[in-house]
């Protein structure tokens, strides 16, 4: 399989070098210089728009920027028409990069919908700025490249060919690097979940901000080649809602998202679009044709040919390996036999830390022993006239599972949020380990080794379960990830998207990802919530397991058969500050939480 | 010269309220279905055409043509909804954009089979006439235009605020899931709001034939503004995009006298700008909070 695709790719290189030798004229050529820009734009647009799931309709303004940019260059050097301008290709490239980073810090403040609305905009704005800055970009006049001269009729569009097919194997090459670097995984990763790959400390803000830079310098150099080959550039011609919006046709096409489906989307659909003009003549059946094609594409294979075929084909394999991988995946961790357990604190004893840590003493013993890990003073959080949190004071003593119960509404998951950062607090001071952490981004909060689950477990279903590990480490981390799996009994799930798994098994990786980066504490929101009583054990299990390591653990729970037999002490919380605290069976039998919860 | 501002101002907030119409259509969709109708101004434009046809064929008056054309853009908005936005399940709010964009091209492709490229516009012969407010001249078209979108905007409140079925659609746009339960049909919400985001675009379609020359390709420029406005005003929120709109395009004329005509579109773009920076959910939209 993986043998006939190379060779498949192989043989497309081979011809896609060769075209030029055996065109029959120079208009096949032509075809080829513009498919293989397609090639370019729609792998390069994929790289912000495919990967992060930020969908920008204003790439055609990056694809002026090279346009003019190059123009502009070559003019001003005085560069004669031939090879030389092709030199100067990065060079447009690099200031298109330079354009997009305030561009990217402006629209990737806002999210989905209103950054779509910023992109159009953009190029918008950039339409008007190359017809009004007359001075600079001959207006509606057009800007001039150099004319080559002595380039036969038959050769005049080879060296473009060639450029173009340059320009797209370096589209292509980035891609697929950054499809296998950290930073290809944090971006998908923000595309499937972004607040949780926050909380996971991927630096997003920086990786859109580069994938968008990266996308937009080579959109960039594939428009300064245009702008040459064309020789004329006008300001509604280059920066074509059009050219945006195909690069986006094709990269759905072909399978966003994936390495080589822009670059099928623009084999299949560019040179068909060249014909259809070729043929039709009328612009305006040209469009509804577009249109249709289009509307096919979204409605009917909205995941893009790459994917739908992988799937079917795995579908067929799978049927047979199927029963195996079933049989292999039970539903839980193989605990508490968990032996190969790679702890927190077998890691550390490996990168030779001088503070190997002992096991912990457990329960109020261990309150006794050892200061807080978490202390919250005077914490509040009012939603208008809601008090959700009203100056709470709590303090988690390290080495402890601390349960913290209390009736709906009382404060328990915005407490969470306020402590990792998801919420600013109005008022009142949280403590980590000593250090004030009141009101840091949740990636600093994660990075000092605080971890949070959510609610509803949260995963990112479109990466694969390993990869899902991997989003808060290092690819390097891979075997650490491995053992991990193993760890929790998902081993013979490590390739499948995580949004095959079942609830509880989601539940299981939300907290291997977590301890993926080593927390010292970790806050775990309802990890029973909602999971088939057969797997209650399993987490328990895990969550013992991990205690016995040195994680401290502060849970929010309603089953109280699972807090009771795990957690010591139990907060109550009530109206947003705690009432009571104690052994879980001082507080079962305490009054004040008997009232709170009975309303007695 | 400040006759001039002033006069352009008050052309500003004539000309903003029927953009707050045109807008209020598509910020009411977004508000429902979460989705982003960039056909919105391709379907401003297929309004102004009808309204057109009528005039050119039968002599039907334009605003009195609406008693057809808004039923008519009713019904094809309800269609729509149902044939091309329904379908989506994953990824909605990506995805819509680009169908309703490629829903503008074919609107595009279908106007010019029929109309070619040439600009028209509904001559009526009410256009040019004016009315004279101290030293300046107003033309009636604006101020029919803008009382017809106050009128239109004010019978949206209405239906909003004090009809049930404008509970469902707030309690639709509020939150979506916790509608279902309650036992709201928010597919045949959505679709209704599809199809009055459509009956305003006619309305829109005909103050912009009669006060612009317009061609098929006249809805980039629209759109470009219309989706400006909801940014600025914040998405889902009616009174944003009114405040917004408005606000707007007074700036916009004021720079048109104060700068010059060719930099006016680009004030709009300005404006966005620095509200982004200083609030990215725009004037009154509410901030997502994380993590929920």
């Amino acid at each position: 399989m993986r043998r006939a695709a190379l060779a498949v790719a192989a043989l497309l290189v081979l011809a896609a070098l060769l075209l030029p030798l055996y065109a029959p004229d120079a208009s096949v050529v032509n075809i080829g210089v513009f498919t293989l820009m397609y090639v370019g734009l729609a792998t390069a647009w994929n790289i912000a728009g495919g990967y992060t799931g930020y969908i920008s309709l204003g790439h055609a303004g990056f694809f002026g920027i090279g346009a003019y940019g190059l123009g502009l260059l070559v003019g001003h050097l005085g560069v004669p028409g031939g090879y030389g301008p092709f030199l100067l290709v990065p060079v447009a490239g690099l200031v298109t990069a330079a354009v997009a980073v305030p561009v990217g810090w402006i629209a990737l403040r806002t999210r989905a919908a209103t950054f779509v609305i910023v992109t159009i905009a953009f190029m918008f704005m950039l339409q008007i700025l190359a017809t009004n800055l007359r001075g600079l970009t001959g207006g509606s006049q057009g800007l001039g490249y150099p004319v080559p001269q002595g380039w036969s009729a038959d050769f005049v569009n080879v060296p473009y060919y060639y450029a173009m097919l340059v320009l797209a194997g370096v589209a292509l090459a980035a891609s697929w690097a950054i499809r296998r670097s950290r930073l290809g995984l944090g971006l998908l990763a923000i595309r499937d979940d972004e607040d949780r790959a926050l909380a996971l400390g991927v630096p997003a803000w920086g990786f859109k901000l580069t994938a968008f830079a990266v996308s937009a310098g080579l959109v960039g150099m594939v428009g300064g080649v245009y702008g040459y080959y064309v020789t004329y550039v006008y300001p509604q011609f280059v920066i074509d809602p059009l050219i945006g919006l195909s690069m986006v046709l094709m990269a759905f096409l072909g399978g966003v998202g994936t390495v080589v489906g822009p670059v099928l989307g623009a084999l299949l659909l560019e040179p068909a679009q060249l014909e259809l003009a070729y043929t039709v003549g009328s612009a305006k059946v040209y469009l509804i044709l577009y249109a249709a094609v289009f509307l096919i594409v979204i409605l009917l294979l909205p995941r893009g040919i790459v994917p739908s075929l992988a799937d079917r084909l795995e579908r067929r394999s799978g049927s047979r390996r199927g029963r195996a991988t079933g049989a292999a995946s039970p539903d839980g961790p193989r605990l508490p036999g968990g032996a190969r357990l790679v702890s927190p604190r077998g890691e550390r004893e490996r990168s030779g830390s001088p503070h190997p840590v002992p096991p912990p003493p457990r329960g109020r013993e261990a309150e006794r022993l050892r200061g807080p890990i978490l202390e919250i003073e005077g914490l509040a959080r009012r939603f208008g006239g809601v008090v959700a949190v009203d100056s709470c004071d709590l303090s988690v003593a390290e080495g402890t599972v601390t349960g913290l119960i209390g009736p709906n509404g009382s404060g328990k998951t915005t407490l969470f949020d306020l402590v990792t950062g998801f919420q600013r607090p109005d008022g009142g001071r949280v403590t980590f380990r000593g250090q004030p952490i009141t009101g840091l981004p949740p990636g600093r909060i994660h990075g000092l080794g605080i971890g949070r689950t959510f609610q509803l477990a949260r995963i990112f279903p479109r990466l694969t379960v390993l990869e899902n590990l991997l989003v808060p480490v290092r690819r390097a981390d891979t075997p650490r990830a491995r053992e991990m799996l193993e760890f929790l009994g998902l081993s013979a799930l490590a390739g499948e998207p995580a949004g095959r798994l079942s609830y509880g098994q989601r539940k299981l990786l939300e907290l291997g990802a977590l301890m993926m980066s080593r927390p010292r504490l970790v806050l775990l929101d309802e990890p029973a919530g909602g999971v088939n009583p057969g797997l209650l054990d399993g987490i328990a299990a895990a969550v013992r397991e991990l205690n016995a390591q040195g994680v401290t653990f502060l849970v929010v729970e309603h089953n109280m058969a699972f807090v009771m037999g795990l957690c010591d002490p139990v907060v109550v919380m009530d109206r947003g500050r705690p009432i009571a605290t104690g052994s879980p069976t001082q507080v079962r039998t305490d009054p004040v939480v008997l009232e709170a919860y009975l309303g007695a | 010269m400040s006759g001039l501002v002033v006069e352009a101002a008050m052309l500003g907030v004539l000309t903003g309220g029927v953009y707050a119409l045109m807008a209020s259509g598509l910020t009411l969709i977004f508000g429902v279905m979460r989705i982003i109708n960039v056909g919105h101004g391709a379907l401003v434009v297929l309004g102004a055409y009808l309204s057109f046809v009528l005039f050119q064929r039968w002599h039907v008056d334009p605003f009195l043509g609406l008693v057809v054309t808004m039923p008519v853009m009713f019904g094809l908005g309800v269609v729509l909804e149902i044939v091309f936005i329904r379908p989506l399940r994953t990824d909605r709010e990506a995805l819509s954009v680009l169908v309703t964009y490629a829903l503008a091209l074919g609107i595009e492709g279908i106007l010019g089979y029929f109309f070619s490229a040439n600009y028209q516009q509904l001559s009526v012969w009410y256009q040019r006439a004016s009315f004279a407010v101290g030293d300046f001249h107003i033309a009636y078209v604006y101020v029919l235009g803008f009382l017809l979108s106050v009128a239109f905007l004010a019978a949206l409140g209405l239906v909003l605020y004090r009809t049930t079925f404008g509970a469902a659609i707030r309690a639709t746009m509020l939150n979506r899931s916790a509608a279902q339960l309650v036992g709201i049909d928010v597919e045949r919400i959505s679709a209704i709001a599809f199809g009055i985001g459509m009956a305003t675009a006619a309305a829109g379609g005909v103050v912009f034939g009669i006060t612009n020359a317009f061609n098929p390709g006249s809805h980039y420029d629209l759109i470009s503004r219309l989706l400006t406005v909801i940014v600025l005003g914040g998405l889902g929120s009616l009174k944003g995009a009114i405040v917004a709109a408005v606000l707007m395009l007074v700036i916009e004329d004021i720079t048109s006298v104060l700068v010059s005509p060719t930099w006016a579109d680009f004030s709009f773009f300005v404006i966005l700008v620095l509200t982004l920076l200083a609030r990215p959910q725009g004037l009154y939209g509410v901030r997502a909070r994380a993590g929920t």
